[in-house]
This record gives structure tokens, sequence and C-alpha cells, in this order.
């Protein structure tokens, strides 16, 4: 990977709102199934918006309500029971914290997986959630839902981790085999001009049917059995023809016989 | 790179109890408190302007104040709401009605006299007093600003500042309305907003 031309900021911002345009949770969850049934908030199904708003945008909209009554008061009972293990590990409660980070980790590696896509990039994201959560959890009120303040971090931290990957990724180009065969003298000497047009005047000169041999079969890339039905010559004419041919453009050319 | 288990081991082991912040308005109505401090203070030093009750008289005058003093109001609770993660960005349009209203009644004075060929020669302009006192009241002001927010305002940092600095420029600006007898609105606002980038 080298230095290259960076792209337009339009090329960017394109490329980041591809990154980051919303998954529908709806076609997400049969593939994820285990990570997002372990987290306890509820996706909602984003139908009618789907593949308008960027994720960016989203704070308590993607966890909306649940469908039935039942899992509605599930829901609320596990995002109280998060709130309360919130409080006491904000009064210092350290078993209370573990459990609520264990508990929050899939959810968190849940949203995560919906927008980056190496393994390794996933666990840092998920890590520096973590980190964040830690970091300002006294800005969390436990009156308030816990889930619309989680995810609005993981959402943050997610986008951040995205633009710097684009960021990074748009300074860089691939070496290619164009940058290799064009860097180096050697493998374009085939294209200089003056061999080649000897090389076309000599083939020009040749009797029509050796001519026809090695236009067909070297240059055409034609096999023996197209070629001898093109010109209904048999095989071994063609064979003929084409060593024929050979031996004169190499005396023509002042190729050097080879030594018996 | 450690393990995220081992991280949370980490983590845990090091929950020591924290400081719940209080609610924000609560927060804000701090700020506020010591902004108006500020500004007693300054009045009682400089002195308010001579013309204040002549200006007074004029309705684009006092619509204007009373816009910045809003917008100074707004923007500051909306800053302190912003910059926790769980609340509406939307919040930071709060401020935009009274600040429209406080644009639009803006002159442009300060930008135009900052020094002035005098009977005496090359004088310094009403424009450089106004502009310490810019620097005297609103330096104090964002500065306990960052500290109130030093914690809660990394995640959407541009909004949160944006916010902020309106804030503090609308309420430097209504301070100089009343000590000051040019109008350094347009001033304020580009001393303010520049400031952040």
């Amino acid at each position: 990977m080298v230095e290259g031309p960076r792209l337009t900021p339009l090329a960017g911002w394109l490329q980041l709102y591809n990154a980051v345009r919303p998954v529908p949770i709806g076609r997400l969850r049969p593939k994820r199934g285990a990570l997002a049934r372990s987290s306890t908030l509820r996706l909602r199904k984003m139908s009618s918006s789907r593949g308008k708003r960027p994720v960016a945008r989203t704070r308590k909209a993607d966890y909306t309500a649940p469908r039935s009554s039942a899992a509605a008061a599930a829901g609320s009972d596990r995002d109280q029971v998060r709130a309360a293990l919130m409080a006491k590990a904000q009064a210092g409660n350290s078993e209370a914290y573990r459990q609520l980070l264990n508990d929050i980790t899939p959810f968190v590696r849940a949203l995560a997986v919906r927008r980056l896509r190496e393994a390794n990039e996933v666990e840092d994201a998920v890590q520096d959630v973590l980190l964040t959560v830690h970091r300002i959890r006294h800005t969390y009120d436990p009156v308030r839902p816990f889930a619309p303040w989680l995810a609005a971090i993981a959402n943050r931290r997610i986008t951040d981790r995205l633009r710097r990957q684009i960021r990074a990724n748009s300074r860089l180009v691939p070496l290619g085999l164009n940058h290799e065969t064009l860097s180096v003298a050697e493998p374009n000497s085939e294209a200089a001009g003056s061999d080649a047009a000897a090389l076309r005047t000599a083939i020009e000169a040749l009797p029509s049917g050796q001519r026809q041999a090695i236009e067909m079969l070297k240059l055409g890339e034609m096999s023996l059995k197209e070629a001898a039905a093109t010109t209904e010559m048999s095989i071994a004419a063609l064979k003929g023809a084409t060593h024929r041919a050979l031996a004169t453009l190499k005396k023509r050319l002042g190729y050097p016989r080879r030594s018996p | 790179m450690i393990s995220t288990p081992d991280l949370i081991a980490a983590l845990a082991a090091d929950a020591n109890p924290v400081r719940r912040l209080r609610p924000p308005l609560c927060r804000a109505g701090n700020w506020l408190t010591l902004a108006l401090l500020l500004l007693i203070l300054l009045g009682l030093l400089h002195g308010l302007r001579p013309d204040l009750t002549e200006h007074l008289q004029r309705p684009v005058f006092v619509l204007g104040t009373l816009a910045a003093v809003a917008t100074g109001v707004l923007a500051a609770v909306s800053f302190f709401l912003i910059s926790l993660p769980d609340r509406s960005r939307l919040w930071a349009l709060l401020p935009a009605p009274s600040l429209a209203v406080w644009v639009s009644a803006i002159g442009y004075g300060c930008l135009t006299d900052w020094i002035s060929i005098g009977p005496h020669g090359l004088q310094i302009g009403e424009a450089f007093r106004c502009f310490a006192t810019l620097v005297l009241i609103s330096a104090p002001l964002s500065l306990a600003m960052i500290l109130m927010t030093r914690y809660a305002a990394m995640l959407r940092p541009a909004l949160v500042t944006i916010v902020g600095s309106l804030s503090v420029a609308a309420i430097t600006a209504t301070a100089l309305s009343i000590f000051h007898s040019i109008d350094a609105s347009l001033m304020i606002l580009i001393w303010n907003l520049g400031a952040r980038y």
C-alpha cells in the first residue's frame, strides 16, 4: 500500500453514508440471531423508513415499543434491572458493574456487527464503547431509561471508528498489476515500437499460405482445428506452414539459427 | 490487544464511586447565575452606558437586547441538555427563534471603529475598549462551561461547542449593549464562534 491521491470530498461522504446506512433489522435478525436475541433491547422493524435514515441519527427511535404487551413488560423489566445495576455501579459496587458490563456486551457487539466488517474491528469497537461507558458513567441518571443512553454512546463510538477507517482508507491505493508492469522498464519492452513494426512488415511479406497460418494460429490465437475449418487446409498442412513461416521470419529478422 | 472479558474485569475492579451529574436544568441555572454575577460585577466596576435611558426608548434596541438575553439563556439550557448522551440533539434548535430575532436586530458599530484620528492624533477607538470587556466576560464564562462539561461533551463535540459559544456570545452581547455605547453584537458573534475552530 502506498500514499495515493485522496478521494474527492463527495466520494468520501458517499462512502461514509454507504458505510453507516442502516441495515434493516428484519433482515439482520435471522443471520445474527444469537446476538440479537441475547440483547435486552427490542429492535424496531424499520420497514417504513428502510434505507432513508443514517444510523448515526438513530437514538431512542431504534428501540421503541416491542410488539406484544408481554414483551413490553419483559423489555422494560430488563431496562429497570440495568438501570438499577448502573445505579449500584455508580455507588461503587463492582460486582453489579461487572454484571452490567457482561449483560450489555452482546448488545453492543450486535450494533457493531451491523456496521463494521472485520471481526477485530468489531471487538475494538465493543471495547471502545465499554471504556466510554466507564468514563462517563456519571452522566447516567437512573430515573431515565438505560437503553437510549447506552445506544447513543455505542452509535457515536462506532460512527467515529467508521469515519477514522474511511479517512485512512481514502489515502491508500492498493498496488495492482498495472503499477508493477508500468513502473519498471523491462516488462514493457515488448511494446517497444521498432521490433513490432519490423515483425509486422515481415509477416506481410510472407507467402499467403504461411501468412494466413501465422495470423490465425499465432496472432488470432485460434486452435488448429478452428483454423483448419476456416481455411479448409489440413491440420498437418497448417502445422507445416506455421513452421516454415516461423523459420522465414527468424531469418528475416536476423535471429540466430538454433544450433543442432 | 486485551480481551473483552479481561477488559470488563479491569473496569469492574476500577468501579470507584462517582458523583452523578445534577439535572441539566440545574446545571444551566448555576452557570447562568455565574454569568449574572459577572455582569453585576462588571456593571459596578464599569458603570452603565451614559445613554442607556435614551436607548431604552428605541424598540429595536429593547427587542435586540431581550432577544440576546433569551438566546443566552436558551442556548445555555440547550448546551447542558445536548452535552448528555441520551438527549435528542434537536434540543440544539431551542435558541434558534430568539437567535433569529437577535441577529436581525444587530447593527455593526464595532467593526468600523477600531482606531480613530482625533484632535490628539491617533487614538485607540471605543471598539478596542469594548473588545477588552468582551474578553473579560466571555473568557471566564467559556472556561466555566468547559470545566462543567469536560467529561460529558465528548460524544458530539462540534454541536455542543457551537451551542455553548452561542450562549456565551449572547450574554456578552447583552452586557456590551448595556455597558458600551456602540453596538458590538456582530463582533462578539464572530469572536465567540470563530474562537472554537
